[in-house]
């Protein structure tokens, strides 16, 4: 009996020491969990959290922006940011090896992309920035001793590529260092920029994602179509080139309009920029390239001016196309001699005559019949003075005198175009009014965004019908035999237009070596469908706008009016 | 609800099952709650009104309410309760969970998987547009039939024909010839020489001729 009850006692004891033990794993158990839930909730939150949800930024799309019948001009390209996490790479050892794969295939020194990958004290090293995917794609897939390569991944970004390299490039813009945009990129950013999204993945084990969340949406920019046209824009660039390799200027610029609407079909620079890659070259060179020069060269009109100051006598009915006028060999107002390209003894012309040969004398005596006061008034009735408003930055209002400011021989040098300062946006947006009849619109590049047409400028009526009719067949002499661009005529086409050559100023005085040729013309004169402007500051070889600029009008012209299927002469007119 | 509450109540009150001798009632676990004394009822003369298919809006509520108030002492309900069909049915009913579970994380996979396919073939589609429109690139296209022998021609060289008769249009048609599909394959020579031959139509005109 007391056997049975000594051994009841050591099952007991035996059962009692197991309870006792279970109970005590679980107090264990429960003091861990207690711990890891506690103290050490933070860290393994954070640890979990890095481990298996992955928060991606979404980077949005920049909008695209396309010539007028849907060319990509500028598109966004999703590309990835490769990342090294030097925290996981230096403990394996395998740095050398990964430099060894991936340096070859990013194009960079071994030592450098070595460097990235074992960076001291950090989780996260850049290595390569906007890399294509499948560049990308290739690198993550690569293997070390069999094993894929942990600790690199991959962060999406966008990269900016113009397809077209450095068609219309100082217009569209780009980015520089510092992240900063130019040109229309500059003025539609709000548009264009899109917001950035973020996309939350939880990952398992292995890292496939078994949940993905759409944390914010991304929205995309949204799309700008021109109004230029991308073959007429490559065609004034590569007549632009020619005319840089025959005169090495400093800088050229052509501005192709639709005097209907005052649309810019072409807006081309010189010298050309890649706008994949800008900044590329010397600072002084870079700094020239990337500029806009139709906007933001200022020069002395020269005698393109003339049109305006026959224009607002014309209008003032001070005179007529046929006015005569006794041109003298020269004026010597107050010391300073002013006198025609070509010398001449007294001579009668008309008001046709005075622009068809472009005489500065004659010019001056219809300034002087216009009068300071009423002179100004015109020269600000047609915008000068002032930027046209165009949605492009960078343009420069140029520089007008006030008659408060003339001196005694301003209205010898003004009237032909000499003394006042203008850009090449303003020019041609003049030579616009005159060719749609005497509204003066606000040139505009943007035809619509993300498919919504933007209101065209309704703009102001500056000159009469009559008038500008009357200045119109004035300016057909100038392409006619005698005129000053007669080498620009195309034998079929009504041409109108008038040459430039301004003398620049340098160190205070007119250089006798710097001059600024210019041609600013349409076509047909009887009922303009397109207004060509071409300006070239300092050719080499030759100075004058009816030898430089004016066959790169014949050109570009030569070439658009086909392509436009535009009728080069729908009145007939006879002689051309 | 305050109606007829029956007899059994009333046997209760009155000292019980034993006391009076009566076989004890088959629910023996229904409860009998005191009720309130009834009400007296006031039965008022009803509206004649037409004869009606469906019972009305109250009724039908009344009937829900009656439904409702019996389920507790419903014998099917306590057969359905007490039944061992729960036990294969929960066990469904948990696999068919965690079998949502799994699917779902199937579904979510497969929508990661989807979401990164999308975003690669919009990335691909950008780069292929980019690529698209360098290779329609007119300076390009101009180079590449520079190669071949042809030349865009200059401004002064190209006339604009007056519309005649119906006999120059016959004669410019006549005179369009479709190129070859090795049109222009051949050298540089064959080539020039071709489009020589090939344009009797042409309306461009050496500078001599206009």
């Amino acid at each position: 009996m007391a056997g049975i009850r000594a051994r009841a006692g050591k099952v007991d004891r035996r059962v009692g020491l197991l309870f006792g033990i279970f109970v005590a794993m679980l107090v264990i158990a429960l003091a861990r969990a207690l711990y890891l839930g506690t103290v050490k909730a933070s860290a393994l939150r954070a640890a979990a959290f890095t481990q298996q949800i992955d928060v991606q930024p979404i980077p949005a799309q920049r909008g695209m922006i396309t010539d007028s019948a849907g060319t990509p001009l500028a598109l966004s390209q999703a590309t990835a940011d490769l990342i090294a996490d030097p925290y996981l790479i230096i403990p394996q050892g395998d740095g050398e090896q990964i430099a060894d794969k991936i340096a070859p295939m990013l194009h960079v020194p071994r030592l450098q992309v070595l460097n990235d990958l074992i960076k001291p004290h950090t989780g996260y090293s850049p290595i390569a920035k906007q890399l294509t995917p499948s560049l990308a794609g290739s690198i993550l897939a690569l293997k070390i001793a069999g094993k894929p390569i942990n600790g690199l991944y991959t962060e999406p970004d966008t990269k900016e590529v113009y397809p077209r390299g450095d068609t219309l490039a100082q217009v569209l813009g780009s980015q520089n260092g510092d992240g900063d945009w130019s040109g229309l990129q500059e003025s539609y950013n709000s548009v264009l920029a899109g917001t950035e999204g973020e996309r939350r993945i939880v990952k398992d084990a292995k890292g496939r994602a078994i949940d993905v969340q759409e944390v914010k949406q991304m929205q995309p920019g949204k799309a700008l179509r021109l109004t230029v046209s991308a073959p007429l824009q490559n065609e004034m660039e590569q007549v632009l080139a020619g005319v840089g390799k025959e005169y090495q200027p400093t800088l050229a610029t052509a501005i192709a309009l639709d005097p209907q609407t005052g649309a810019i079909l072409g807006l081309a620079n010189y010298p050309a920029v890649n706008a994949n890659d800008p900044f590329e070259g010397t600072s002084g060179e870079v700094d020239n390239a990337i500029q806009d020069h139709a906007l933001s060269f200022t020069y002395e009109p020269g005698s393109t001016f003339k049109a305006i100051t026959v224009a607002g006598a014309l209008q003032d009915k001070l005179i007529t196309p046929t006015t005569p006028f006794t041109i003298p060999p020269d004026l010597d107002p107050y010391g300073t001699l002013i006198t025609d390209a070509e010398a001449h003894g007294y001579e009668t012309l008309t008001t046709a005559g005075i622009l068809q040969q472009s005489s500065n004398i004659g010019a001056d005596l219809i300034g002087q019949k216009l009068g300071a006061t009423r002179f100004n008034w015109w020269v600000h009735r047609f915008g000068l003075g002032a930027t046209t408003g165009i949605s492009l930055p960078g343009e420069q209002p140029g520089l007008i005198l006030s008659p408060s400011q003339y001196s005694g021989t301003s209205m010898y040098t003004l009237p032909f175009g000499q003394g006042e300062s203008v850009t090449p946006i303003q020019m041609a947006t003049i030579y616009d009014a005159i060719a749609n009849g005497g509204i003066l619109r606000t040139p505009h590049i943007v035809q619509s965004v993300a498919g919504k047409p933007q209101p065209l400028p309704a703009g102001h009526r500056v000159i009469s019908t009559t008038t500008s009719a009357e200045l119109r067949n004035m300016l057909r002499g100038v392409l006619a035999d005698g005129g000053t661009a007669s080498g620009a005529a195309i034998p079929g086409y009504d041409l109108a237009g008038k040459t430039g050559t301004a003398q620049v100023v340098v160190d205070g005085k007119y250089s006798k070596s710097e001059f600024v040729a210019s041609f600013m013309g349409m076509v047909p004169a009887s009922d303009p469908k397109l207004v060509v402007a071409i300006v070239v500051d300092d050719p080499h070889g030759n100075i004058y706008g009816g030898t430089v600029a004016g066959p790169a009008f014949q050109k570009i012209v030569g070439w658009a009016v086909p392509y436009f299927g535009i009728n080069p002469n729908p009145a007939g007119v006879a002689g051309q | 609800m305050s109606g007829p509450t029956g007899g059994i109540a009333s046997l209760a009150v009155a000292g019980g099952y034993g006391s009076v001798g009566l076989p004890a009632p088959t629910r023996t676990r229904r409860r009998v709650r005191p009720t309130a004394p009834a009400r007296p009822r006031i039965t008022l003369p009803r509206p004649r009104l037409p004869h009606v298919e469906l019972p009305s809006p109250g009724a039908l509520a009344h009937g829900a309410a009656v439904f409702v108030a019996s389920l507790p002492e419903s014998s099917l309900l306590d057969r359905l309760i007490r039944g061992r069909i729960w036990i294969p049915l929960l066990g469904v009913l948990l696999v068919g969970i965690v079998g949502m579970q799994v699917e779902n994380l199937k579904l979510n996979a497969g929508l990661g998987t989807a979401i990164e396919q999308t975003t690669n073939l919009q990335s691909r589609n950008d780069w292929l547009r980019s690529d698209v429109a360098q290779l329609s690139d007119p300076q390009r296209i101009e180079g590449i039939a520079a190669q071949h022998g042809m030349l865009m021609a200059p401004p002064t060289a190209t006339k604009f024909l007056a519309p005649g008769s119906s006999t120059s249009v016959r004669a410019a048609i006549a005179g369009i010839r479709a190129p070859g599909s090795t049109y222009f394959v051949g050298p540089v020579a064959t080539s020039s020489a071709a489009a020589a031959a090939a344009s009797p139509g042409s309306t461009t005109a050496p500078a001599t001729a206009g």
